[in-house]
Formats: structure tokens, C-alpha cells, sequence
């Protein structure tokens, strides 16, 4: 097990390498720059490059770093919360909630595409298919399968309700399902930034606890604890941290699920490096898929959750193979 | 200190104990015995209070089981589980000390020296033998120094040398005060070191 100054150093070296990242990320793009790093390293300096650096590209680089700082604490929270590696928040119903929810605002014009409106109603779905999976199921074991099913039929409907659409923009509104950062805006960073910065403290706070539902809810009831309290507090925020990811960018693969492992792996099973850990790791991994995903082949934009899988899986089958004593 | 009074146990359509009653008395060493299937380890939950009871009564020095919330029996007993199976790869120490925050240092090293966990005790759990895991929960059920220790079949997936140090254990808190009922196999097992035996037969 790694000592805390080693984790220190590993989460310095890789904040280093995100802040690097997100330079390399701010220079390139479709728009061929004449001298982008003068412009990064002058932001006060106006002119075209300007715009497309600090109005178009920042803004998307910060909503990627959210949302997959969101998608790995909620990921890590899903594992700890269910005693399941192979838990993430769209096995236990709350992706396929926040779709839903956010689906039902557009399609019934309660809410436009982007706004705070669309987020709470995401977050209102996420919370309905969470807490709903959550007093279906007496265990751990019970939680997967209902929220496998619950998942199952709440995207089913969502498909249903655009499917069944006559607006002209349902297409667009599939996104949901299939994850994009390209519609990302500074309204979009100001929906994320504060309820993912908060929500993601408040898992990391409650987080400690959840480190005794490794022993089983038998154990727990015997040391005093009631582990559905426990479970019920890492729902409420793994459906808000998830919803408001799904509400700005949509569905993104695989990330969840995979940043926990790879954080597991560098530093162990403990839920309060571990939360910190899976969000950096998230956000630097998105960036990454994002850049990929924007660079790889302009001006079309490739689809990011396909870059997400293609990046996570090797990393996540490596390391199992690597060292199977992680998991079981 | 446990009075079971005429229990019955059903799982479904099942019944495992009917009209079952016994008496522990406070500072015994006891051993539930009883062929396959009949219900020893199911009396045991039921005296944990982790199964609801079909009729009757189970009380702790005077205090009905059913009646007491998780933290009320938290401090009344400890459990040691036949086995568990772990999926996240914390090390032994760390499963030791989970919900054990206040175990005094001296008390912790006293557990593990005591059933030899010290070799493996920086191994991930994940990596353990079944009688190693299972000498994992008894030192997880003796850390917090409750007066009642419920042990399920501390000694199935044992060695003849950690059977003795399990049983030099047992004795040895037994003299502190702690009331120790363990589920064991009446035969093959010498079990003449219990104070009493309660047998529990197939219905």
C-alpha cells in the first residue's frame, strides 16, 4: 500500500501533468493558429485567436475536467456504495435517470437544451431511478440487479419519448445518450463548476464510513451503523454529481467506471484518497479523450465516449493483468 | 445472560427451530451442536439479532433481542462470520481496524499475536487463505471487548496448531468475564473445554 507522501507526490505529478495538458489542449484544434502560444500565455491581448482560445476552447477544457471529475468520484462512490468493482452509476439506474429526466424537460418545452432547468430536472430523474433501485433492494448484490433492470426500462422510455417526438431538434436531443462535449460553453462551466466542486466535498466527506461496507451488512449492523443510511447518502450524491454531468455533456462511457480501477490501482482501496484520486484522474483522462476526440481527425469531431473506451479498457486490462491481487 | 424462550425459526416454507429453548449463563464458554442443516448457525444469527424470530423470545441479560437497535447490540456482542468474501483489496491491517477506531494498541496486538496474524497482517485481504480469512474475523470480533462473542464455526477451515491457538484465546477472554458461544460439529470436534453444549437437532 502506498504511503501518504507517495500519494502526495503521484497527485502532484499528475495535477503537473493535467495543468500541461490542458496548455497542449488550449493550442491545438480544427482552427489552424499562427502563434496560439502567445495568446495563451497573453490572454489580455485581443484578436481572433483570442476567441477561439479563451471563448471557445477554455470553456470546453474546463467543462471536460468537471465532468470527469464528477464521473470519477461518482464511479468511486458507486464501487464503495454497492461492494461491487464492477458498480458504476449506470449499472445502479442513475445515468439512465438523468437522461430521462433531462429528455423529459426538452421534449415537454419545460426547459431549453443547456439551461439550469434541464439540470434539475436530470438531477430530479437521476435521484426518482436511484432512490427507487435503492428501496427496491435489501443487499448489495440486489442493488446491481434491480439497478440493471431499473436501467433497462427507464432508457427504454426515454428512447420511446424521442422516438415518439415531433419536434424537428430530437435528434439533437439524443445526445443525452450518446455524449458530446462539443456544444460545452462558459454557461455550461458555470452550471458544473459550483455543484460539481460542491457535491464532490460532500462525497469526500462522507466517504470515510462508506470504507465499512467492505465488510459486508452484516458486520456493519454489527459494529452499530445501519449500512442503508450509509448507501442512501452516496446515492444522493453519485445521482446529483451524474445528472449534472449528463445534463451538460450527456452519457459519457466507460470513465466511471474505469478511473476508480486505475486509482485503485496506483493507490489502494481506501475511500477518502480514493474519491480525490478517481476525480483527478477522471478529469485528466477526459481532457485527454476530448482533445483526442477534436484533433484526431478535423474538422469532423469523433464521438468521445468511443475515445473514453479506447483509452480506459487497455489501461484498466493492463493493470489488471499486471497485478490481479487488486481484485478478486 | 441469554434466555431463549420456545423460538421458532422459519426461512419460507421452511422451519429450522421450533419451540426451541435454552439457557447461556454469563462468563460460559458455550458450544451449539448439531448435524448439518439444523439450524446452529441460524440460532447464533438469532441470538446476534440479525434473523427475525417466527414466535418466542430471545433476551440478553433481561433486554429482549428484538427489541434493541444496532447500536444498543453493538455493544452488547460481537460475531465472528464463518467466512467473507472481499472484493476490495484493502490489507489485513486495515480490515482489522475498520470500525475499530478506538481499540487500544495494546488490545489490537494482543488479537493478532494471539492467532497468528502478524505474518500476513501487511497482505492484502484479497490474497488470504480461507483459515487465514476466517482467523480474520474471530480477530475482528474479539478487538472491541464486548462481554458476548458469537463465533460460527471458528475452527472449519483450520490447522491443528491454530485450533489450539483459537481455543487458548477463547479460555483466555473466557477468564476475563466474556461469555463466548461458539457453533461447532459435536463430532470429531473434542469440545471438553465448553462449559456446556447445546444441542440443536434436525426437524
Amino acid at each position: 500500500m502506498m504511503s501518504v507522501k507517495g500519494r502526495r507526490i503521484l497527485l502532484v505529478a499528475i495535477l503537473l501533468s493535467i495543468a500541461g495538458l490542458t496548455l497542449f489542449s488550449l493550442s491545438i484544434g480544427s482552427a489552424q493558429l499562427d502563434s496560439p502560444w502567445a495568446t495563451i500565455f497573453h490572454p489580455s491581448v485581443p484578436g481572433s485567436n483570442h476567441d477561439i482560445i479563451w471563448s471557445i476552447r477554455f470553456p470546453r477544457i474546463l467543462a471536460a475536467l468537471l465532468v470527469g471529475m464528477a464521473l470519477g468520484v461518482a464511479g468511486a462512490l458507486s464501487q464503495s456504495a454497492t461492494n461491487n468493482p464492477l458498480a458504476d452509476p449506470s449499472i445502479i439506474g442513475t445515468s439512465a435517470g438523468a437522461s430521462l429526466g433531462a429528455v423529459v424537460a426538452v421534449i415537454f418545452n419545460i426547459a431549453a437544451i443547456g439551461s439550469i432547468g434541464v439540470t434539475i430536472f436530470s438531477i430530479a430523474g437521476a435521484l426518482f431511478v436511484s432512490l427507487l433501485t435503492f428501496s427496491l433492494a435489501r443487499n448489495a448484490l440486489q442493488l446491481v440487479i434491480v439497478g440493471i433492470a431499473a436501467s433497462a426500462l427507464v432508457s427504454a422510455v426515454a428512447g420511446l419519448l424521442i422516438s415518439i417526438s415531433n419536434r424537428p431538434d430530437a435528434r439533437s436531443i439524443s445526445f443525452w445518450s450518446l455524449g458530446s462535449m462539443a456544444l460545452a460553453n462558459m454557461n455550461t462551466v458555470e452550471v458544473l463548476a459550483p455543484i460539481v466542486l460542491v457535491i464532490s466535498i460532500i462525497g469526500w466527506s462522507i466517504s470515510q464510513r462508506m470504507d465499512l461496507l467492505v465488510l459486508g451488512d452484516r458486520e456493519v449492523r454489527h459494529l452499530g451503523f445501519n449500512p442503508r443510511s450509509i448507501r442512501l447518502g452516496a446515492f444522493i450524491v453519485i445521482s446529483i454529481l451524474i445528472a449534472t454531468a449528463v445534463s451538460s455533456v450527456g452519457t459519457i462511457a466507460f470513465l466511471a467506471l474505469a478511473a476508480p480501477h486505475i486509482t485503485r490501482f496506483l493507490i489502494g482501496p481506501t475511500n477518502r484518497p480514493l474519491i480525490i484520486g478517481s476525480g483527478v484522474i477522471g478529469a485528466g483522462l477526459l481532457l485527454f479523450a476530448d482533445t483526442c476526440a477534436r484533433t484526431i481527425a478535423p474538422p469532423h469531431e469523433l464521438p468521445i465516449g468511443l475515445i473514453t473506451s479506447v483509452i480506459g479498457a487497455p489501461i484498466l486490462i493492463v493493470m489488471l493483468l499486471k497485478n490481479s491481487e487488486v481484485w478478486r | 445472560m441469554i434466555d431463549i424462550k420456545q423460538i421458532s425459526l422459519v426461512y419460507g416454507k421452511h422451519q429450522v427451530l421450533s419451540q426451541f429453548s435454552a439457557h447461556i449463563e454469563a462468563g460460559s464458554i458455550t458450544a451449539v451442536v448439531g448435524p448439518n442443516g439444523s439450524g446452529k448457525s441460524s440460532l447464533l444469527s438469532a441470538i446476534s439479532g440479525d434473523i427475525e424470530l417466527a414466535s418466542g423470545e430471545i433476551t440478553i441479560n433481561g433486554m429482549p433481542v428484538s427489541e434493541l437497535t444496532f447500536e444498543e447490540l453493538a455493544y452488547l456482542r460481537s460475531y465472528a462470520q464463518q467466512s467473507h468474501q472481499y472484493w476490495m483489496a484493502y490489507s489485513v491491517d486495515e480490515i482489522l481496524r475498520l470500525g475499530h477506531d478506538h481499540v487500544p494498541e495494546e488490545r489490537f496486538t494482543y488479537i493478532i499475536e494471539s492467532l497468528n496474524i502478524e505474518s500476513f497482517l501487511h497482505q492484502k485481504i484479497t490474497t488470504l487463505s480461507g483459515g487465514q480469512l476466517q482467523r480474520v474475523e474471530i480477530a475482528r470480533a474479539f478487538m472491541r471487548d464486548t462481554t458476548l462473542v458469537l463465533l460460527d464455526e471458528p475452527f472449519a477451515s483450520q490447522d491443528l496448531q491454530s485450533i489450539s491457538r483459537i481455543i487458548d484465546l477463547l479460555k483466555a477472554e473466557n477468564k476475563r468475564g466474556v461469555t463466548v458461544v461458539i457453533v461447532a460439529h459435536a463430532r470429531g470436534e473434542d469440545l471438553s473445554w465448553c462449559d456446556q453444549l447445546i444441542s440443536v437437532e434436525t426437524k
